[in-house]
């Protein structure tokens, strides 16, 4: 292996991007990704056999493969014990790493290249301008020229208007709210979803090609698989929805100078101190998911891109310097479900149809936008996630609510079959709350209870009065959005608080790392994931915000080691 | 019920616990539509409990067992109240015991332990005196129970107990017809337009 100048932890959604960024420049990079990697001919059988060790050529990316492993079905995807698409090694004869949780709750993350961005829903909102400008080293100013680069390349566009859009559009319409024709967001309102998701092509509507040929061509095809891990296109770097793993990573391995060994847990960073620059990192500790055996490899820098809850545990077990904002500042986004049941004569006049059909378009397709409280977004997904995030999750039993007039939890037996019943007639309400930081709230480790990679992180959260108040105004906002739409009956989930899907802040930018995201304690040490935002960007998706600020940070490591 | 091909080797007793909590949860009922009444397969009958079991030791802590016995000791709290018997310390709960209780009975067992109205230090390790574990494999109990029925994990049929790399679809999942979901696509062409587009804000 030739030496490196760059090596990245996680080939995930900043990974990837660092990765390319760098090896435009003519950097030689090296990602060690911890899970496996679909679509690609050096592992053929990602699940079940180790396969080769490195990958950095274009022509080893296989879509056939790829299709094969994303086979569009929830559970073969998305179980999070066992499916494709979960947090643990490659080989599903071993079970998903261990986290000691303190509350209620999962982290719900993807190993594998393109991490979590694999069953992400791509959407791509810029964060609100007042919460970057408020609180963090950089301004919004500074800032928009790398969303504008990410935006192009991704590239980002607004989601398509299928059934469920237009039901919202007209409940959003009718309460009140104008529509939102900007990406810089600093008044409330409605929009279509800005996502990085192809369109679809000019002859999505011609009746000569078939769903299937559709398939096989370059644009979405409104199959509402996002979440279940998309498969749609021609070619691994042309999948409709732009996962790392199908836009960076391809775009990385053509600047021939970016290498990839999945399949590698990066469990401690090497320093030394050298007496001009002080503490530097120079190395990383790693151990192969496959065959336990570890190695050491150098690089003059060194990235962290292991994700809000790795990256910090990954700090603390290779005992780097104290800060007291080491892991945490977690926000979550404090998320929620609100769900409104339509009544198929309700639906014909608005949709022209009797049907909202979930599963059909953009897994998340419409939002509303609110600056001070948060997001809401509509979600669409396949029965079995519908009935386990809306109906399962609940804090306690089901309960009528009498302020708002809608009901209130978790719903089982002859209740649960009614409701899954009428799916086909239900829309989905996802709420994202502007999550205050909390240094109480973050990720530690467990010395006494260590996996094969090391003390396990142990996650703490508990969301502040303040953010639960905007969240109570948030689910108000959706459940009257669905009322104004018709909607029969409204169910508020009532998510328990540790449910983790937007992950972010554990590294903050001005505190942990500076405004180019080095280690203030560790030179030549940088991070570029979700770890280094500064707060929870006012409710905004953190992946396009993390993929700016990596351009950002690319630029700034070329600039001043290179 | 449907035939089972491909039985694992929990417990008797464990299963049977796995089946009661099931059927509490997605019961099999008969429901009355427009075109007349139709039976529904519930959770036991589409092999859920299987579903749950071989979750829970697939866990980086296999918790099958552990949870089977969890459910028995809250069945005996629920017994020991109800017929005030002397003292939860005079005897173990038989294995089982969780099955033994009534439907609503049942439920109220898994609120007592979700409620943690059990004393916590009789309880099996790694859940004695751990009330976030307790809650947490509540929840997961719910989430599976309704992720395992209403996805195609039972149409893999005489394939669905293998390692997931190894499981093929070989029915339509019964549960699909409960909910018209019709199945992974290919696409769909209901297409409506852009109500925004990026090129409408290059002037931004």
């Amino acid at each position: 292996m030739q030496k490196q100048d760059v090596i990245v932890i996680g080939a995930g959604g900043g990974g990837a991007v660092i990765a390319k960024e760098l090896g435009e420049q003519g950097l030689h990079v090296l990602i060690l990704e911890a899970g496996p990697w679909y679509g690609n001919k050096m592992w053929p059988h990602p699940n079940t056999e180790a396969g080769g060790v490195s990958s950095r050529c274009p022509n080893d990316l296989d879509v056939g493969l790829f299709k094969e492993n994303y086979n569009r079905l929830e559970n073969n995807m998305n179980n999070q014990i066992t499916g494709k698409l979960r947090w643990g090694p490659a080989n599903r004869e071993h079970p998903p790493w261990n986290r000691s949780y303190q509350q209620r709750g999962f982290v719900w993350q993807n190993s594998g290249v393109g991490g979590t961005t694999q069953h992400y829903l791509a959407n791509s909102p810029r964060a609100f301008p007042a919460s970057i400008d408020s609180e963090w080293p950089l301004t919004y100013h500074e800032l928009v020229p790398y969303y504008e680069k990410v935006e192009a390349e991704l590239p980002v566009e607004f989601a398509p208007t299928t059934s469920k859009e237009e039901l919202f559009y007209f409940g959003a319409r009718k309460a009140g709210w104008d529509l939102l024709a900007t990406l810089n967001v600093e008044a409330p309102g409605f929009r279509p979803q800005p996502n990085a998701i192809l369109p679809p092509n000019a002859n999505f509507l011609n009746p000569a090609y078939s769903e299937e040929q559709l398939s096989w061509m370059e644009g979405c095809t409104l199959a509402g698989h996002c979440i279940n891990g998309c498969p749609i296109g021609p070619s691994v770097d042309k999948i409709a929805k732009r996962s790392t793993n199908v836009s960076y990573v391809p775009l990385a391995l053509k600047t021939g100078n970016v290498e990839i060994l999945p399949n590698t847990f990066s469990y401690n960073i090497i320093t030394e101190y050298h007496p001009e620059e002080g503490l530097k990192a120079i190395g990383v500790k790693v151990r192969n998911t496959w065959t336990g055996v570890r190695d050491e490899l150098f690089a003059d820098c060194i990235i962290v891109a292991a994700g809000a809850i790795e990256t910090p545990r990954l700090w603390l077990n290779s005992s780097l310097p104290v800060n007291q904002w080491v892991g945490r500042g977690l926000v979550n986004h404090q998320m929620d479900m609100v769900t409104g049941i339509f009544n198929e004569k309700d639906l014909l006049p608005i949709l022209g149809c009797s049907e909202v059909n979930p599963f059909v378009g953009h897994t998340s397709g419409a939002r509303l936008d609110h600056p001070g409280l948060g997001s809401i977004q509509t979600i669409g997904t396949s029965p079995g996630l519908m009935a386990s995030f809306t109906y399962a999750l609940g804090k306690s039993g089901a309960t009528q609510s009498e302020q708002y007039g809608i009901q209130k939890g978790r719903v089982m037996g002859k209740e649960l079959i009614e409701l899954m019943g009428d799916y086909k007639s239900s829309l989905n309400i996802l709420i994202c709350t502007d999550d205050e930081v909390d240094i109480r709230n973050g990720v530690s480790v467990l010395t006494e209870t260590p996996d094969e990679n090391g003390p396990i992180p142990s996650i703490r959260y508990t969301p502040t009065t303040n953010t639960l108040r905007k969240k109570r105004k948030l689910v108000k906002i959706a459940a009257d959005i669905l009322l104004q739409a018709r909607a029969r009956k409204v169910i508020h989930s009532d998510w328990p608080d540790g449910m983790m899907i937007h992950i972010m802040s554990t590294m903050r930018m001005g505190y942990v790392v500076d405004q180019n995201c080095e280690s203030f304690q560790v030179n030549r040490l940088f991070i570029a994931d979700n770890s280094v935002l500064n707060n929870g960007l006012g409710s905004a998706n953190p992946t396009l915000t993390t993929q700016a600020i990596a351009v950002r940070t690319a630029e700034q490591i070329y600039k001043k080691y290179f | 019920m449907l035939s089972s091909t491909n039985p694992r080797n929990w417990a008797y007793t464990t299963r049977l616990n796995f089946m009661a909590i099931v059927d509490v949860l997605i019961p099999s009922i008969v429901r009355t539509s427009p075109s007349g009444w139709t039976f529904q397969y519930g959770g036991v009958d589409l092999y859920v409990w299987e579903y749950l079991l071989m979750l829970f030791d697939n866990l980086p802590t296999p918790l099958a067992s552990e949870t089977s016995q969890l459910l028995d000791l809250s069945a005996f709290y629920e017994y020991q109240e109800r017929y005030n018997l002397l003292s939860a310390y005079s005897f173990p709960p038989c294995n089982g015991l969780f099955s033994t209780l009534p439907r609503k009975d049942r439920l109220m067992a898994i609120d007592r332990l979700h409620n943690l109205q059990v004393p916590l230090d009789t309880l099996p390790v790694p859940y004695q005196n751990n009330p976030v574990l307790i809650r947490i494999m509540i929840d997961s109990i719910y989430q599976l129970t309704y992720f395992g029925y209403y996805s195609e994990w039972f149409g893999y049929g005489d394939t669905r107990c293998n390692p997931p790399s190894f499981r093929q679809l070989r029915t339509y999942p019964i549960s699909w017809t409960y909910t018209g979901y019709p199945g992974p696509s290919f696409g769909y062409r209901d297409f409506r337009g852009f109500l925004l587009k990026m090129q409408n804000l290059k002037s931004e």
